[in-house]
């Protein structure tokens, strides 16, 4: 075969001798500019001669603000207006705890009695509710429209492999949509007058700020739904605390993990007006969404993390809602009780907390937390070859949602 | 060796021919009068139209939701070019192109419907108004700190009245659900996606098809005959309720097809109106849920408001109208995709009519909106011989309160909130004697409910993937504007290759949904079969 042939085909060479032609031919026309400037009047320089040092002398420029000129952000280094040279330890909304349970223990002063959660009266089930309970279940987990882009898949065996891009329901959507119409359903199947004193608050955000082995600490959390009460939760326990002994995890410091700042402010928040009748907290509902709580190196969190989470999140309600009330007191005059329920949409987490003291470097009256393990509510939900299915329903979460809930 | 040895297929082709075939010879093949094909009008206009009947039979015939979405889809591969309605974004006087579109005849009053009058509310009022005063305030504090602030005060006001929604939802639906069972059982979505696609008529053709015809001899004389053009609803509602039960029609069906209901006619391109079709979307239905879902019914929604901040046109008469619009196109595009869920389309109409209610607040300034969906069919010839039209009423703005002093409301107006009241007291109930889903199948009304996995996981895949609209990993075919000027309209490059599609006289926007490969199945997937067979998975294309 003639190489040349196809490589012929198209003439580039016609095009190039096109254009070398038309470039040749081209003049540089004289625009008559300078002459129309100096008619009016105008000085015209040349641009070698503004660069000119003696030319810049003579004529300064005048800073001009420029329309739409952002000014440089601002820098988070000792500039910065909120710098203090305190380190500040702080905990959020993303953070883990190394060793979870043992050291949120440690850093809030806090004991567990026993195992498992202090004794509520029994709800009776219904099949009614139960249907509904498994509806509300499919229609959060597979029925709801959203189509937003999942969290990437990865396959650890061939770490370089790309999937295609999975369009679903968002994990916090899915934990909204959930918690949302269960807790509906059991307001709507309470008593009413008890509905009556309940409020419901969302995306509220909690501070809380203290002192521990000399240094400054801040609680920064939000609570995306809470539950209040007209009257608080009554306390659950008048057990002695003294001789029971805190987690060690020597040689670990009990502060490891948490985040150090220098710009911050220190604050404490309460969302709600504690003028209000329905302002004390009664549950607190803990979204877990896997892609944003991390540990800070890459290990995957660990059930004693998340129940870590949970202890701190409720802390941080009763202790920022005991300062609002109480104000800078140590020992409390009256415990202050709130529950947690913290679920990734399948798994919860149940916890009940009684804050008893706010000198966390006590060791006399320590507070005390229970909890659960992370219970399922269901084995499998979603669309099996095409159907959509609900596997292994669990009534024990909904019968421990429906106590908390009555729970005066 | 024999040719039939050679070729296999060669018999069935032998089949075909006349002079292979005997003559069947059955005496019932004769009748008394001879019976004779209709007569056809053979006309460009009547063969195309009969053509197009048949696609909506075609439509019509199909099982099931979500495969009656996919052959909507089927002619367009790269998706249909769409005018793009949106909830929050309202151009300067549209309201006429959007009663036009929906064909909506609106009726403002300060009053709800007189169906309405009969709800007695008095006793849910005094049950919920202190709870919602105190929520009011509560939420109101929670965000004034927001409100104040220098920051984006669209978005403030959206958060606002989000809250406020919810709240009030919460405190009515566990006050009255105790008496009132269809609102335990009525399903909650939060900031619901709400997708909606239809074909609309009546306008004038844009220039390009005007060009078109002007091109064609036999079109000549019809250069400025309307054509349809594909509406695309994009909307979310901050609190939608769904029952199991559709609402009571508010008119009868012969009401709605009252002259007295008059519609705007708008004759211009909605791009006059600010209205663009600017993107090319695959057909998506989607009420806030999938087909499947017991509850099917749409009941109330609220919507945000804080997006009229932002307009500045200075028109206190055409922002009212912007609300109205936003109201009209809340409703009718929640509606129609539910009509959707019950197998009916932009070709097949509806055959009850469909109602839900509509409010637009921020938590203090409230519009009411009830709507009653007669027809879905408003395109071709369906324009002018439908006579079925939709009906909104709709309230003007008032405010639920004045204002807050000392920790007080000030101004709470009961009516406002009577009326709201009198939305969640409206009970649906059983359509005796109507079947709700009648061109969906007996057996199989969704995918899931076929026998076949195979297929209903392909139908699932597809259909989600259709309805997501993702984009695609390639770009869109486009003729750039240098191929436009020196290829197309003069010839300058005739040394060229020829490569590109409109160079062969190729339209891609014409290809198919199912021009392109099936899947391929790995051979090692395959071990029983030869070879050269099951290359390629199965495809269940309605």
């Amino acid at each position: 075969m003639r190489l040349s042939r196809h490589l012929c085909k198209q003439h580039i060479g016609w095009h190039l001798k096109k254009l070398w032609a038309n470039q040749s031919i081209k003049k540089i026309e004289d625009s008559q500019a300078e002459k129309r400037l100096l008619e009016k009047g105008i000085p015209v320089v040349r641009a070698e001669d503004v660069l000119q040092e003696s030319y810049r002398e003579q004529h300064k420029f005048e800073k001009v603000e420029v329309v739409g000129f952002k000014p440089p952000p601002i820098a988070f280094d000792n500039t910065h207006p909120n710098w203090h040279d305190r380190v500040l330890l702080t905990y959020k909304d993303n953070n883990v705890l190394l060793e979870g349970l043992k050291q949120a223990k440690i850093l809030t002063n806090t004991v567990e009695l026993t195992e498992g959660l202090p004794k509520s009266r029994a709800i009776e089930s219904n099949k009614e509710i139960e249907r509904r309970v498994k509806e509300i279940i499919l229609s959060s987990h597979v029925f709801d429209a959203e189509q937003q882009k999942l969290p990437k898949l990865k396959d650890p065996e061939r770490p370089a492999w790309n999937f295609p891009r999975v369009y679903g329901i968002t994990q916090p959507r899915v934990i909204k949509l959930l918690l949302s119409n269960l807790l509906q359903l059991i307001e709507n199947t309470s008593d009413l007058e008890l509905v009556k004193n309940r409020f419901v608050i969302d995306d509220a955000h909690f501070s809380y700020s203290f002192e521990k082995y000399g240094k400054l600490m801040q609680f920064e959390l939000k609570g995306d739904t809470l539950l209040t009460s007209k009257s608080p939760l009554s306390p659950v326990t008048d057990q002695p605390t003294k001789e029971l002994e805190l987690p060690d995890i020597f040689p670990i410091e009990p502060t490891i993990t948490l985040n150090e700042e220098n710009v911050y402010t220190v604050r404490q928040i309460y969302p709600i007006n504690i003028q209000f009748a329905k302002s004390h907290p009664h549950t607190i509902f803990i979204p877990h969404v896997e892609t944003d709580v991390k540990n800070i190196f890459e290990e995957p969190v660990t059930d004693e993390q998340i129940f870590g989470r949970s202890l701190l999140k409720t802390f941080t309600v009763a202790a920022s809602y005991a300062k609002e009330k109480f104000g800078d007191v140590k020992i409390l005059p009256k415990p202050v009780t709130v529950q947690c329920v913290h679920t990734n949409g399948h798994l919860f987490h149940f916890g009940v907390f009684q804050l008893n003291t706010l000198d966390l470097e006590d060791s006399g009256v320590k507070n005390v937390w229970y909890q659960t393990n992370r219970i399922p509510l269901f084995e499998s939900c979603g669309y099996k070859v095409g159907k959509p299915v609900l596997e292994g329903y669990n009534r024990e979460v909904m019968h421990i949602l429906t106590s908390f809930y009555n729970n005066v | 060796m024999s040719a039939l040895r050679l070729n296999k297929n060669l018999l069935k082709r032998c089949k075909k021919f006349k002079c292979f075939s005997t003559a069947v010879l059955q005496e019932d093949e004769y009748t008394a009068t001879p019976q004779y094909p209709p007569i056809l009008d053979m006309s460009p206009e009547k063969v195309r139209e009969r053509r197009k009947e048949e696609e909506y039979e075609g439509i019509k015939a199909v099982k099931t939701v979500e495969e009656k979405q996919i052959k909507l889809n089927m002619p367009k591969y790269y998706g249909f070019k769409s005018y793009m309605l949106y909830e929050d974004y309202i151009p300067y006087n549209s309201l006429p192109l959007i009663q036009h579109v929906t064909r909506t005849h609106l009726i403002k009053n300060e009053n709800l419907p007189n169906f309405y009058n009969d709800l007695d509310v008095t006793s849910a009022l005094n049950d919920v108004k202190s709870d919602i005063e105190e929520a009011i305030l509560i939420e109101l504090a929670r965000h004034r700190q927001t409100l104040d602030l220098q920051g984006d005060k669209v978005e403030a006001d959206n958060r606002l009245g989000f809250a406020l929604s919810k709240q009030i939802n919460r405190i009515i639906t566990t006050r009255m659900s105790r008496h009132l069972p269809h609102l335990k059982g009525a399903q909650v979505d939060l900031n619901s996606r709400i997708k909606s696609f239809w074909l609309a008529g009546g306008m004038s053709p844009p220039e390009n098809i005007k060009r078109y015809r002007r091109g064609c001899s036999w079109q000549k004389d019809k250069e400025n005959e309307p054509t349809n053009r594909v509406m695309n609803y994009i909307g979310s509602a901050n609190v939608s309720l769904r029952t199991d039960l559709p609402l009571k029609h508010i008119i009868s069906s012969s009401d709605a097809e009252s002259p007295d209901l008059s519609v705007p006619f708008f004759e211009f391109d909605p791009r006059t109106v600010g209205t663009v079709a600017n993107q090319h979307r695959h057909i998506a239905n989607v009420p806030g849920f999938w087909p499947g879902d017991s509850r099917e019914f749409g009941f109330l929604s609220y919507h945000k408001r804080g997006h009229l901040i932002s307009r500045h046109y200075g028109d206190a008469n055409e922002l009212k109208e912007a609300v109205d619009r936003q109201g009209i196109l809340a409703s009718f595009g929640w509606l129609n995709a539910q009509a959707n869920f019950q197998g009916f389309t932009t070709f097949n109409d509806v055959t009850y009519p469909f109602v839900t209610q509509t409010v637009v607040t921020n938590g203090q300034v409230w519009s009411f909106y009830v709507y009653q969906l007669n027809t879905i069919v408003n395109h071709s010839k369906f324009f002018t011989e439908n006579a079925k039209r939709n009906v909104c009423w709709g309230t003007p703005e008032v405010k639920l309160f004045e204002g807050v002093e000392n920790d007080k409301l000030v101004g709470f107006n009961d009516e406002v909130l009577k009326m709201l009241l009198k939305f969640y007291a409206n009970v649906p109930e059983v359509k005796l004697g109507v079947n709700l889903k009648p061109f969906l199948g007996k057996e199989e009304k969704f995918i899931a409910d076929y026998e076949d996995g195979d297929k209903r996981e392909w139908l699932e895949r597809e259909y989600k993937f259709l309805v997501s609209n993702r984009p695609r990993a390639k770009l869109e075919y486009e003729i750039y504007a240098w191929e436009k000027i020196y290829k197309i309209d003069h010839q300058t490059r005739f040394m060229d290759q020829k490569k590109r599609p409109f160079e062969f006289k190729i339209k891609p926007s014409n290809r198919r949904l199912d021009e392109r490969l099936p899947r391929y199945i790995p051979r090692a997937l395959r071990p029983e079969l030869p070879r050269h067979k099951g290359r390629y998975a199965k495809e269940y294309f309605p």
